[in-house]
């Protein structure tokens, strides 16, 4: 087994071309090591938190880009995030526990593609963009299409998600993100949901919703979304789209929960968050 | 617990932990956690379960708290590793011992070092933490005999009066 | 009122030191550079037989030193506190998930990871006993040569029926308990070595190192005093070590390849082969009368070891034995099994299968002072089981009882006082409620066991006593708590003893680490080795009043010698003996008891109906301790206690599905962290003095917890009106049943 520490993406690039899918990447490593067997048909492991590159969060016009080597603490630390990116935020704030957010990144929460991964509905409902490097070249490709399965992504063996192109909220914005877990720390999530809209004049326009740890991969929402659009929050449609969402998910029952009630939290969190709102 | 003793595929590392160097070979699969307890003797660190659900096996690296189970251990070099044998040359941690102590902090205390690291942490940080920061600061580390109150009691206590 | 120097007040652990330093080695961090690192081979399935066992792959792996099996067990390749029935390696069958098959001695962890890989086991599987109610059926297969039922209760006091009859209501429930697991933060680990002695050393995480040392010469088949057995300091046990866990491999590895060896489990591994609380199905039967007065109960448990005995049987004894809690019943039928399944194996833990009687018991408490229409602690109160009064299979209650005054304090406690301003709710969807429980716990191990404590203290040459118990120190604080007794004693400063705990080879036999036994028993005999080395000293100089500062002896008032210039003159070493009191009569192995502790636990929660989360606001918990040695410790155990209360009641549940275990994983099996309990915990000691114990205390290990969970479970209640029979409460259940009543109500999906 080797191990690289790469110190530009040039070189990253590289590696993971000569090494493809024996190569493990490691950043925060708190998913690989969890793997049993992670490293066993790996040639080389491939360390990239020594790339100055991937730890920026840039402002560029109406969008933050983050880099991949970013954690989820450097996410709550940054005034980018904290004021314009705030069902992120709130995502970041409630992710694992201080010493898995001091270490994890949010480009190893994407890729591992895990249904309960914290970051992915709030980035869901920001239209973001993952920009996928190869040595061939780049590659944009929004992040609702980015995952197949649970662990399953289209991400290439040669490539990686070196940035996160992230729309940022509006000062009409109003969003958030709710976690409903097995515990309040060192937690996973039984459901979770994120919602972003602008809200101009009481109607509500540019609606956004994602589900995570109800279906096999984070659940972009197509009829709550369409439903709300354009509609002011009164109760009445408040039952009523959070009603769509209970039909639009699609839970399992597994070890931290029961389909049944991952269908009915979900509708009561859009309830109670929503009201706030109303 | 994993101790490589295979000279072939290791890499040679140096950590610097306490203000300390070590020249050490490991694989490159080696946690610190590992690297720590096996290879170094550093037990103040303990293995709780290895996939960093428990914190037991905190330590700070370049002021950060992160559960050495969770690093290879060649990402660590080039940084300040502090671990809870470093409390000789550190003022805080002390205090926090002697906080701990008087408090009643500890029962079979095998959480305690973790608990003491990630106290040491957030007081770094944050000079005077409510109630509520001590407890999320300390939320990654499980603790089965106390109760958490005594603990939480503990690190209000430092730097007051 | 005599003023004590240390009884009673918050006195630092003796050991903190050591331990917020890092220091202090715990079993799993003993190292020699030549030791053999152990790795288990477990069975993945719950019930198989073998067909055969090929290890010669894995013995010709490079690095490998010995793969042990049955065949090299030299001795009784069994073994069990109570019943020896649990084999060290299967050799026939396995009969829960994470059996023991053989163990793999290596130069590497590595290398024995490895070689587990390489040994070939040829099965039969076979249909495991899921259940314990399938165990019972006559078509069940037989699991151990005497059948499923490990023990069997049945006691009547009165005719119940008749009682029932005549009773103005009668109410009948079931309930169900669940598997929790210890959760210590260290697992099992140890080391084993030969001393200078030429004895062979088992340094592990154990709670009673006289009864390792039992249970690994049978093993061997060599005599006891070949063996010591190391078992302080302990990283957490509540009884999940009391039993063997590896002890038995490192001792086989090290007796026969002579080499130092080491074995740490992983967390998986530990939740997987290790044992839990046991589940147990109550089905429970009581009468009352329109004034309030209980009138008979008929008390049905179904309690489920999994594969093996260990201490099931003793544990079914006090959930039979607790079934009545702290009330009188007139009229009583008691009775259930205890049986075997394939359902993991369970073990002791912090409360001896007393929690369980009590969950049912006083959620039963509620319901009936609800329906009859009174105040839900006046009826309980008006219940108290008072001395000459008899419990649930005809036992005497002969010592102190601190029910009343516990009753008494949570009366004039804050919850109590302000349950209607505290319950009100900030918002609709958020529903606060306040619970009580009252418990007790049978202190010590009951009459037909052997249950004494020897201590001894001896002077040394560095000037200090030094205490000798064989109690294992797993972070109860009984360290602390001896200490003081002797120095209060020997009116000395702290400072001036030292001890050792808890190390076969250097320490008298002072009984297991269990049974919330040790302030009580083992301080007691402390307490009695003091009293006579202050004599011998006295004597020595013929006074009468001693008094020892910073190592100086003064005697009525006059400086003497230092206590090294004494331990020069005469070697001084005394003993101290002390036989727990038990009843006349024996009901089965070790019932009853006449000694109990008392608890009372008073809950605020808020749920969130919502979603169904709780959280606990706050917690006041009420104990009897008789006469309190450390108030910090108190503390400690008491928040320890309820915390891990509050885990049973909401969040912690091991799953064995059809014989396999779901959750092996911190991640999976939630314990509460700091974010998850209330950080508004009150203490109350209750003002109880202990007669049988010469410094009037009782022991609260494990009363601390045993009435947390049915005092959650009634708050959950008092907030949301509904009633669940099963542990643990989760959100699931609460937001289905809420939404299920409010569907019948409204035909609609959305509560309230």
């Amino acid at each position: 087994m080797e191990y690289y520490s790469p110190k530009s993406i040039k070189e990253l690039l590289e590696l993971i071309d000569k090494y493809k899918v024996e190569a493990a990447i490691a950043a925060g490593c708190t998913d690989i090591l969890v793997k049993q067997d992670f490293f066993k048909d790996k040639k080389a492991i491939i360390d990239i938190t020594s790339i100055k590159e991937l730890k920026n969060i840039e402002s560029i016009g109406d969008k933050t880009r983050i880099g991949a080597g970013i954690t989820f603490s450097n996410l709550i630390q940054s005034k980018i995030i904290q004021q314009q990116h705030q069902a992120l935020y709130q995502a970041a704030k409630v992710y694992g526990s201080l010493q898995i957010r001091n270490r994890g990144t949010i480009a190893g929460n994407i890729v591992n593609a895990s249904p309960a991964a914290d970051s992915v509905p709030p980035l869901m409902v920001s239209n973001t963009k993952l920009i996928l490097l190869s040595k061939s070249g780049e590659e944009y490709i929004c992040i609702r299409d980015f995952f197949t399965g649970p662990g399953k992504t289209i991400l290439k063996p040669e490539q990686i998600v070196a940035y996160i192109e992230i729309e940022k909220d509006n000062t009409d914005t109003i969003s958030f993100y709710r976690k409903i877990g097995t515990r309040k720390a060192l937690s996973i999530a039984k459901a979770s949901v994120a919602f972003k809209a602008r809200k101009n004049n009481g109607r509500l326009t540019d609606v956004h919703f994602a589900y995570g740890s109800v279906g096999p991969t984070v659940i972009y929402s197509k009829s709550a979304r369409e439903y709300l659009e354009g509609k002011a929050l009164d109760n009445k449609i408040i039952e009523e789209v959070s009603l769509k969402a209970f039909d639009e998910v699609a839970p399992i029952n597994d070890i931290r929960s029961t389909a049944e009630y991952r269908k009915l939290v979900v509708k009561n969190v859009l309830i109670e968050e929503l009201k706030l709102f109303a | 617990m994993s101790t490589v003793k295979t000279d072939k595929n290791t890499i040679n590392i140096s950590l610097k932990i306490n203000g300390k160097e070590y020249n050490i070979n490991v694989a490159p699969t080696e946690t610190l956690l590992n690297t720590l307890r096996d290879r170094l003797h550093l037990t103040g660190t303990k293995y709780g379960c290895g996939e960093g659900e428990c914190g037991a096996c905190s330590i700070i690296i370049d002021g950060e708290l992160v559960n050495s189970c969770m690093i290879l251990s060649p990402q660590a070099e080039g940084k300040e590793i502090l671990t809870i044998e470093g409390y000789e040359n550190d003022e805080l941690i002390r205090k926090i011992q002697d906080a701990f102590i008087a408090k009643g902090a500890v029962q079979c205390g095998y959480c305690t070092p973790g608990m003491i690291m990630a106290a040491r942490a957030l007081l770094s940080k944050n000079h005077d933490p409510s109630i509520d920061e001590i407890r999320e600061a300390i939320s990654g580390n499980l603790c089965r005999c106390t109760g958490y109150v005594k603990i939480v009691e503990a690190i209000s206590s430092i730097n007051k009066a | 009122m005599v003023e004590y120097r240390y009884l009673g007040k918050h006195i630092p652990r003796v050991d903190a030191k050591e331990k917020v330093t890092g220091k202090l080695l715990y079993p799993s961090d003993v190292h020699f550079d030549n030791q053999i690192y152990i790795r288990v081979l477990r069975t993945r399935y719950p019930y198989a037989r073998i067909l055969s066992i090929d290890t010669s792959k894995a013995e010709n792996l490079p690095g490998v030193i010995k793969v042990l099996t049955h065949k090299d067990v030299p001795g009784l390749n069994a073994f069990g506190i109570a019943t020896q029935d649990q084999p060290v390696f299967c050799s026939d069958y396995v009969r829960y998930h994470g059996d023991a098959i053989a163990a793999v001695g290596a130069e590497s962890d590595e290398i024995a990871r490895q070689a587990l890989l390489l040994i070939d086991i040829e099965y039969e599987i076979l249909e495991p006993i899921a259940d314990p109610e399938d165990a019972l059926k006559p078509s069940a297969p037989k699991l151990h040569k005497n059948g499923n039922i490990l023990n069997e209760k049945k006691f009547t006091k009165g005719n119940v029926d008749k009682a029932f009859d005549e009773s103005d209501l009668v109410f009948e429930h079931t309930y169900q308990t669940q598997r929790q697991a210890h959760c210590y933060l260290e697992t099992e680990a140890g080391v084993a070595y030969f001393d200078e002695e030429g004895r062979l050393v088992v340094h592990a995480g154990g709670q009673y190192p006289h009864r390792d040392v039992t249970q690994i010469s049978r093993i061997l088949n060599i005599p006891k005093e070949k063996i010591r057995a190391i078992n302080s300091p302990v990283g957490g046990g509540f009884g999940g070590k009391d039993e063997l866990t590896v002890q038995q491999y490192l001792a086989l590895m090290t007796y026969i390849t002579k080499r130092p060896s080491k074995i740490i489990l992983d967390r998986e591994e530990s939740f997987l082969s290790g044992g839990k609380r046991h589940p147990v199905k109550i089905t429970l039967k009581t009468g009352v009368n329109n004034d309030g007065k209980l009138t008979g109960i008929r008390f049905y448990a179904l309690s489920d070891t999994g594969g093996y005995a260990s201490l099931g049987g003793p544990v079914f004894n006090l959930t039979v034995e607790h079934s009545v809690g702290v009330y009188f019943f007139p009229d009583a039928d008691i009775s259930g099994h205890c049986v075997y399944t394939n359902s993991g194996f369970q073990v002791a833990f912090r409360g001896f299968g007393v929690p369980q009687s009590l969950f049912a018991l006083e959620l039963q408490m509620d319901e009936m002072a609800d329906s009859i229409g009174i105040d839900r602690l006046e009826f309980r109160k008006i219940n108290l089981l008072k001395k000459g009064q008899k419990g649930a299979i005809d036992n005497e209650f002969p010592l102190s009882i601190g029910s009343l005054p516990i009753v008494e304090e949570i009366y004039k406690g804050e919850i109590y006082k302000n349950r209607k301003t505290l319950t009100k709710s900030t918002k609709p969807h958020l529903k606060r409620g306040v619970g009580f429980a009252l418990g007790l716990q049978g202190a010590g191990l009951g009459v037909g066991l052997p249950d004494f404590a020897h201590t001894k203290i001896k002077l040394i040459e560095e000037g200090k006593f030094k205490l000798l118990m064989g109690t294992s120190e797993m972070g109860q604080g009984n360290a602390t708590c001896f200490t003081q007794i002797a120095a209060e004693e020997l009116n000395c400063d702290l400072s001036d003893t030292t001890y050792i705990l808890g190390d076969s080879g250097l320490v008298p036999d002072s009984g297991s680490a269990t049974a919330s036994r040790t302030i009580y028993a083992v301080g007691a005999s402390i307490y009695f080795a003091a009293k006579r080395m202050k004599e011998a000293i006295l004597k020595h100089y013929n006074g009468t009043k001693l008094e020892i500062k910073s190592g100086t002896i003064y005697i009525d008032g006059q400086v003497k010698h230092t206590l090294s210039e004494l331990y020069k003159e005469k070697a001084f070493e005394t003993t101290g003996e002390f036989i727990v009191p038990t009843a006349k009569e024996c009901l089965g192995d070790g019932l009853p008891h006449i000694l109990y502790g008392y608890s009372g636990h008073v809950i605020l929660l808020e749920v969130n109906t919502l979603t169904g989360e709780i959280e606990v606001l706050k917690a006041e918990c009420y104990i009897d301790a008789g006469r309190v040695i450390n108030m910090q410790g108190l503390q400690g155990q008491s928040e320890g206690g309820l915390v891990m209360g509050i885990g049973y009641a909401l969040t912690e549940n091991s799953i064995v599905k059809n014989g396999y275990y779901q959750n092996p994983r911190f991640a999976t099996y939630i314990i509460p962290t700091a974010l998850d309990v209330p950080i508004d915990i009150s203490t109350v000691a209750v003002d109880v003095y202990e007669e049988s114990n010469p410094l009037g205390s009782k022991g609260i290990g494990e009363v601390v917890f045993t009435s947390v969970a049915p005092a959650v479970a009634n708050a959950i209640y008092d907030a949301v009106g509904e009633r669940f029979y099963s542990l643990p409460i989760t959100p699931e259940d609460i937001l289905l049943r809420l939404n299920s009543k409010s569907k019948n109500r409204e035909n609609t999906l959305c509560p309230q």
